[in-house]
């Protein structure tokens, strides 16, 4: 097996985690922020419905990706994350892997006569 | 805003539900989460709500997108079990307890035999008083508590208030027997001292020494036994106490919904295509 190949649970995990990382490039947010805002960016193509969410986030935040603090506002105390710098250049590996993997997936997919329009 | 005890009861429902689900793992997680869920319900609910939407339907919508379905809680779970749950789970429970409690056993064993090996080593059981048994078996016991409940505390991460009470209570009672032992026999070992100087002792000194030795050994056991012990009470019911606060907290924010009634309830929704999240 190559050393390259793709698990595609992996890559669907992969499309998550790097979602998350992008929604949060731009500030701190709170988990359904995150989810509201990766909807509304990708046109609804992605959805992170029933707490899918919530797995990603505090994996990533285990990993120092992603950084967690409570927020005590009018209401009750509230999570906020924030993107790391480890975070940021995951994110940016994260995509050029994503890019590679999603290539290599559409040449199978279209077939070698393929031609690009 | 979202207030469980207001009339909304699917976001409540769903919150108690995952409450039931997390109880496994460890305090401050599964507070942390279930106070993450509420909080995000809470908002995305206030924000729906912001754009037009009827309250019920905005709470029913917030906890739709929010609160984990069962395979995402699997996930969450599965992230942050303990440890030794996690390596431990392919044992079969009756063994696991089987090797724990010989476990315990041997550790306490072995801690007992290090401070019989210890006195013994430096002369002080040639003549001891005899309470210093019984304040021997009061330590062994502190220290299986003060081990057990520590065990169940921070590694099986198990909170339930009735066995964490009990441990609890029986290591501090063990802890204060221990002096008030030591503290009668002293006195009555003082008693046999005072019967024994009666009888006309040719020479007392030796007779006063070995007693001194005796009576400081005694002592100094017993007091060990019940600073120790009082220390780990102390530290175990801190997190105890920390462990029933998180709880407390979480069945403010469920309100109404009892934790205990949950599991009488519909199952979660079922799993979308969606859920690509293992």
């Amino acid at each position: 097996m190559s050393e390259d190949a793709v698990d595609v649970q992996a890559l669907a995990r992969g499309i998550n985690e790097a979602l998350v990382l992008a929604s949060l490039r731009d500030g701190e947010k709170h988990g359904y922020q995150i989810s509201l805002d990766v909807e509304r960016e990708s046109a609804g193509r992605f959805v992170l419905q029933h707490g899918t969410l919530y797995p990603i986030l505090h994996r990533l935040e285990k990993e120092g990706v992603i950084k967690g603090r409570w927020e005590k506002g009018e209401g009750r105390r509230k999570k906020l994350y924030r993107l790391t710098r480890s975070g940021r250049s995951r994110l940016a590996g994260e995509a050029d892997q994503l890019s590679e993997s999603l290539n290599s997936l559409l040449r199978l997919l279209r077939g070698p006569d393929h031609v690009p329009a | 805003m979202f207030r469980p005890e207001s009339g909304r009861p699917d976001a409540t429902l769903a919150l108690a539900r995952v409450a039931e689900r997390v109880r496994e793992l460890h305090h401050p997680v599964r507070t942390r989460i279930l106070l993450e869920l509420a909080g995000d319900v809470e908002a995305l609910t206030a924000d729906l709500q912001g754009m037009g939407m009827p309250e019920h339907e905005a709470s029913r919508q917030a906890a739709e997108r929010v609160v984990p379905s069962s395979a995402a809680l699997d996930a969450l779970i599965r992230l942050h079990l303990p440890f030794y749950r996690r390596v431990s789970a392919p044992v079969p429970d009756s063994t696991l307890r089987r090797w724990e409690r010989g476990t315990l056993l041997l550790v306490t064993t072995l801690l007992l035999g290090a401070a019989l090996f210890f006195l013994g080593a430096h002369g002080l059981l040639v003549n001891p008083s005899p309470f210093l048994w019984t304040v021997l078996v009061l330590s062994g016991g502190v220290v299986a508590l003060a081990l057990a409940t520590s065990f169940r505390l921070f590694v099986l991460r198990d909170h339930q208030p009735g066995t964490v009470g009990r441990g609890l209570g029986a290591l501090l009672s063990l802890s204060g027997i221990a002096p008030i032992v030591a503290g009668v026999g002293a006195v009555t070992d003082l008693w046999g001292l005072a019967g024994a100087l009666e009888v006309a002792v040719a020479d007392p000194v030796p007779v006063l020494t070995a007693w001194l030795i005796r009576e400081s050994v005694l002592l100094t056991t017993a007091l060990l036994t019940a600073v120790t012990g009082g220390l780990v009470w102390f530290l175990l019911a801190r997190e105890a106490a920390a462990i029933r606060g998180g709880d407390e907290e979480v069945q403010q924010t469920l309100g109404g919904a009892r934790l205990a009634g949950v599991e009488s309830q519909p199952a979660t929704p079922a799993l979308t295509p969606k859920e690509t999240e293992r």
